[in-house]
């Protein structure tokens, strides 16, 4: 007995295990089901099959007898629900303009940083370019007085 | 009830009052919301695999529900309806969630803890208390497997095993076909099934009695 070709001769025992969840729930054309059902009488290893995938179902289907542990506080009311809705669209609103005014105190801080940093570079610049105005003159004097020395 | 053609028709107390008030509108809506908010909750917990979770899923459900009324088509069950709502915003959640996997020790903790309760609200009929602390081992290890299926696998397993929905309804819920529903089921029991032969290898059968 092959588990390929076990089972009449138009149903292959691969085909019937495909089929086994449907037949289990009777979602079977009645053709397909009797043609299942012929097979599982004669075939062990199918009929293993089935009593597996039938286990699997019977401990679903317990699982949804066993109520969870769900309490409906208390029982849904739409104006308690538009209450909380418009409560959560307060509270974002809320959220939003902190986030903007945030993200303005951080723009303003980082422009006068930068605004100081420009001052700064100005003042630097007013400062080395000074220097180098004196050096150069002092620079020109002594060229002045090196080329009289040498006249 | 079905009509001829197939199509669920509903009661009376079922059909939106269109073109009346929004206080009955309302009224009509908040009696729906009470027939099947139990039945949701236990949705969306199974989905979540937490009770603050459900609650607030529910909730949004709910109110995204009520935002869309006038889409629902009152020949289907509302309460199919918002399940789909429910599972759309649940895929939602499930995408943003991905970027905080990091936080999944915590996330991790959380959840055991509520699994072993939950598996201890088996009851005792008369079995013995090893046998109910097998069951009960079982039991847990068929919810962790459930767990970490794949999100589309989990779904169809919710739905048609634990919730008991047929085929047709689950693709209704789900928006596919009624083949896929059939292949993802067959599909998510065959991974259980694999997982279960792991750990418990030839004694697999005499487990459930």
């Amino acid at each position: 007995m092959s588990f390929w070709g076990c089972g009449d001769e138009n149903m292959r025992c691969r085909e019937v295990v495909r089929k086994l969840s449907a037949f289990l729930d009777e979602e079977l054309s009645r053709e397909e089901y009797l043609r299942v059902q012929r097979h599982l009488e004669v075939c062990a290893l199918c009929r293993k099959e089935y009593e597996k995938f039938a286990l699997v179902r019977a401990v679903a289907r317990k699982l949804g007898d066993i109520t969870p542990r769900v309490v409906p506080g208390e029982s849904f009311s739409l104006e308690r629900a538009f209450r909380l809705v418009r409560r959560s669209r307060v509270l974002w609103a809320l959220v939003a303009v902190l986030g903007l005014f945030v993200a303005l105190l951080v723009f303003w801080g980082w422009q006068r940083a930068s605004f100081e940093d420009q001052i700064l570079d100005v003042e630097h610049f007013t400062a080395f370019s000074k220097d180098v105005l004196t050096q150069s003159k002092v620079r020109v004097e002594t060229l002045e007085f090196l080329a009289g020395e040498y006249r | 009830m079905v009509s001829p053609n197939g199509v669920m028709r509903m009661a009376e107390e079922h059909v939106l009052p269109l073109g009346k008030t929004l206080e009955e509108e309302r009224a009509w809506f908040e009696a729906q919301v009470k027939e099947c908010e139990a039945h949701l909750l236990r949705f969306a917990y199974y989905l979540t695999g937490n009770a603050e979770r459900a609650k607030d899923l529910v909730q949004e459900a709910f109110l995204r529900a009520f935002q869309y009324r006038h889409s629902f088509d009152h020949r289907y069950p509302f309460e199919n309806w918002v399940s789909a709502i429910l599972l759309n915003i649940h895929r939602q959640r499930e995408k943003k969630d991905r970027f905080l996997k990091f936080f999944s020790a915590l996330w991790q903790a959380e959840r055991e803890d509520e699994e072993e309760d939950f598996a201890e609200q088996l009851e005792d009929e008369g079995e013995g208390p090893e046998t109910i602390a097998l069951k009960r081992q079982v039991i847990r290890d068929v919810y962790r497997c459930i767990e970490g299926l794949p999100p589309k696998m989990k779904e169809v397993m919710v739905l048609c095993d634990i919730m008991g929905y047929s085929y047709e309804e689950a693709s209704e819920v789900i928006g596919c076909p009624i083949g896929t529903v059939r292949s993802r089921l067959h599909r998510a029991r065959r991974y259980v099934k694999k997982a279960l032969e792991a750990a418990y290898g030839d004694e697999l059968l005499g487990l459930w009695g």
